[in-house]
């Protein structure tokens, strides 16, 4: 999985967390950019994510990351350490 | 619906959840406010009562510090005041229906390992003696319902549900998926109060009931014992016969023939589920798709009340594609799975209830008195409805391009079936040839549609002397008279080659207890063991005499 991948499905994820947001949605969107991004929707979405991508996030990572492009970033890591584990070669 | 999200937790990302899955305007009240909110006369709840109140108590953070010390003689008493606060609640709003989660405490706890076997310091032993005074209360009052949080942990594990940063976040216990598991669980149980089960089970027989093919392998060639993947198709049928016995309809919708699965039933030492268990059986060699419409119309039920189970994807396939009120789940690709994939997704997702009532245990049998009252109204008005039918009807004689067709019901018609006899399309060729035989095809339509060949008969000629060896009918046209009709087709053609009388045997078999009566009611008479006689003048006069099918 690459990171374009990542962005895609990320982009789908934060469409039905903020069906209000009618704005584009890539890497360099922060939250501040998106008005309903609160922190209770803001926990969400990290749920969200984490349901769709089989991971989790530390709670340091749910704090601190606050854009688009860092989530994906994040969670592709996540992804291919689970790949790396589970085929070592 | 309108539901109220009460808990001393903070379970504000279950509102916009259930609004997905059950369609409901969910709303969380101030964060541990539930106690308030269930006695307080000013409270929302209370002045503008919502469809549904459902009331999560997190057993940990109920406990606070007592459940690292494993003291509970002060959450022992707040326990009760909740009973006493929701049945207060019930009294003062009968209309609104309260869900509480069952208490459950976490994978991890204080005790090293004493505790458990300690009274008063057990957290099994208190969330035992909260779950059942619960249960109680819920057996007493149709309004409380309990949402079993407990099965959902032990099905998909407490770690996996809940996530330790949220609580440290935001006081929430669960995960993503925790959260949504909740949300599924809680809409299943609101939509079965509301009585949204599914009310038949449709079972397809070979790898589903049993592993292998019935017709292949027969009787003792079937997969269903004590053992290994045998006790795996039991046990699935145990879960079935569960079901029954809870008020669900079973129906058999299965490619076989109706004996072989008639004998399995009967015969095999290890079948759970019987015959009669069945309130309609469609054991054919017909689409399922027009099986499991056949299903529906003779229970009198819509196709949305059906659940079918079938082991081969092209058949789920199929009845997806073309019956999609039919619900048709995905069934493991193990057949160890089967049981625990039935009881665990399929059972709460489509036949959930939430009370089982005295009809529900006699359904099975209230459909049984139903149908033999629809056969016994149905006789009175036969003729009327054989008229409705237009029957239309063609006899062929020695038409060679039905040879397989005929060929073929000699050998899959067992019930309306004089001799039993079986033909090969080798030997009916053969047959044609001949001077001193025919073969006669009846071809059925009627205002619902063409039947096709439905219908043989071959005939033996000596002379002026005939004798039936085959005389055979479709199942699905019998009861509409088309029988006596055929008869007095193949009669005319007979007097016509110059025979004056003709003989007719009965052959009893297995399964053709059906045809039994024919001859007689014909006009036959008896002749000596199993043989009966009659002049074509008298059988043609008889069968003018008595009402036939066809019109033309």
């Amino acid at each position: 999985m690459m990171k374009d991948d990542i962005l895609r499905e990320l982009e789908a994820v934060c469409r039905a967390q903020f069906p209000k947001y009618t704005g584009a949605i890539a890497g360099s969107t922060r939250r501040d950019d998106i008005p309903d991004w609160d922190s209770l929707r803001h926990l969400e979405l990290f749920m969200a994510i984490e349901r769709k991508f089989n991971i989790r996030f530390t709670m340091d990572e749910v704090v601190r990351l606050v854009s688009v492009g860092e989530i994906a970033d994040c969670a592709l890591s996540k992804r291919l350490n689970i790949s790396a584990q589970a085929d070592p070669a | 619906v309108k539901i109220a999200l009460l808990s001393n937790i903070n379970m504000d990302p279950l509102a916009p959840l259930l609004a997905d899955r059950a369609g409901a305007e969910a709303r969380t009240a101030g964060f541990n406010q539930w106690m308030a909110e269930l006695l307080d006369p000013a409270s929302a709840i209370r002045r503008e009562p919502p469809d549904a109140v459902f009331l999560h108590l997190d057993g940990e953070a109920f406990l606070g510090p007592a459940f690292y010390a494993l003291q509970f003689d002060d959450a022992s008493a707040r326990l009760d005041e909740a009973l006493a606060a929701i049945a207060g609640y019930r009294r003062a709003q009968p209309a609104v229906t309260v869900v509480a989660s069952n208490l459950v405490f976490p994978s991890y706890s204080a005790d090293t390992g004493w505790a458990i076997r300690t009274p008063g310091r057990s957290l099994d032993r208190l969330a035992a003696d909260w779950n059942g005074q619960l249960a109680g209360a819920a057996a007493a009052d149709p309004g409380l319902l309990i949402l079993d949080v407990a099965r959902l942990f032990r099905r998909h594990g407490y770690d996996r549900l809940c996530d330790e940063k949220y609580w440290y976040l935001a006081r929430m216990r669960f995960s993503g998926p925790g959260f949504d598991a909740l949300a599924a669980a809680l809409a299943e149980l609101l939509a079965a109060h509301r009585g949204a089960a599914r009310k038949v089970l449709a079972l397809d027989l070979d790898n589903t009931l049993w592993g292998g093919v019935i017709g292949e392998e027969g009787l003792h060639g079937i997969i269903l014992s004590e053992e290994g993947l045998g006790k795996a198709y039991r046990d699935f049928q145990w879960s079935a016969r569960a079901l029954k016995d809870q008020g669900v309809l079973l129906a058999l919708c299965s490619k076989n023939n109706e004996a072989d699965a008639a004998e399995a039933f009967a015969n095999h030492p290890m079948m759970v589920l019987k015959w009669d268990d069945f309130a309609v059986r469609r054991v054919n060699w017909n689409n399922k798709v027009d099986n499991l419409r056949e299903i529906a119309a003779e229970l009198d039920l819509g196709l949305d009340a059906v659940v079918f189970i079938d082991d081969q994807p092209a058949e789920r396939a199929l009845v997806r594609e073309q019956l999609p009120e039919i619900a048709t789940p995905e069934p493991p690709s193990d057949p160890a799975e089967l049981k625990r994939w039935f009881l665990s997704e399929v059972v709460p997702r489509f036949f959930g209830r939430t009370a089982l009532t005295a009809e529900d245990r006699d359904k099975s049998a209230q459909y049984e008195r139903r149908a033999r009252r629809q056969q016994a109204a149905a006789g009175l008005d036969l003729a009327a409805f054989i008229r409705s039918l237009n029957i239309q009807l063609k006899v062929h004689v020695n038409a060679g391009e039905w040879i397989e067709r005929a060929a073929q019901l000699t050998q899959k018609t067992n019930q309306f079936n004089l001799t039993g006899r079986r033909w090969t399309a080798a030997e009916l060729s053969a047959l044609m040839r001949r001077d001193d035989a025919a073969l006669y095809l009846l071809e059925y339509a009627d205002k619902f549609g063409p039947e096709g060949i439905v219908g043989e008969a071959i005939v033996r000629i000596e002379k002026s002397a005939a004798r039936l060896d085959v005389f055979l009918m479709s199942c699905r046209i019998i009861g509409r008279r088309v029988e006596f009709d055929f008869l007095g087709r193949v009669l005319d053609d007979l007097q016509r080659r110059g025979v004056v009388t003709v003989r007719a045997e009965f052959i009893p078999t297995a399964r053709n207890s059906l045809a039994a009566g024919f001859l007689s009611a014909a006009g036959f008479q008896p002749a000596g063991d199993r043989w009966y006689e009659q002049s074509v003048d008298k059988l043609r006069e008889h069968l003018a005499a008595a009402p036939a099918g066809s019109a033309a």
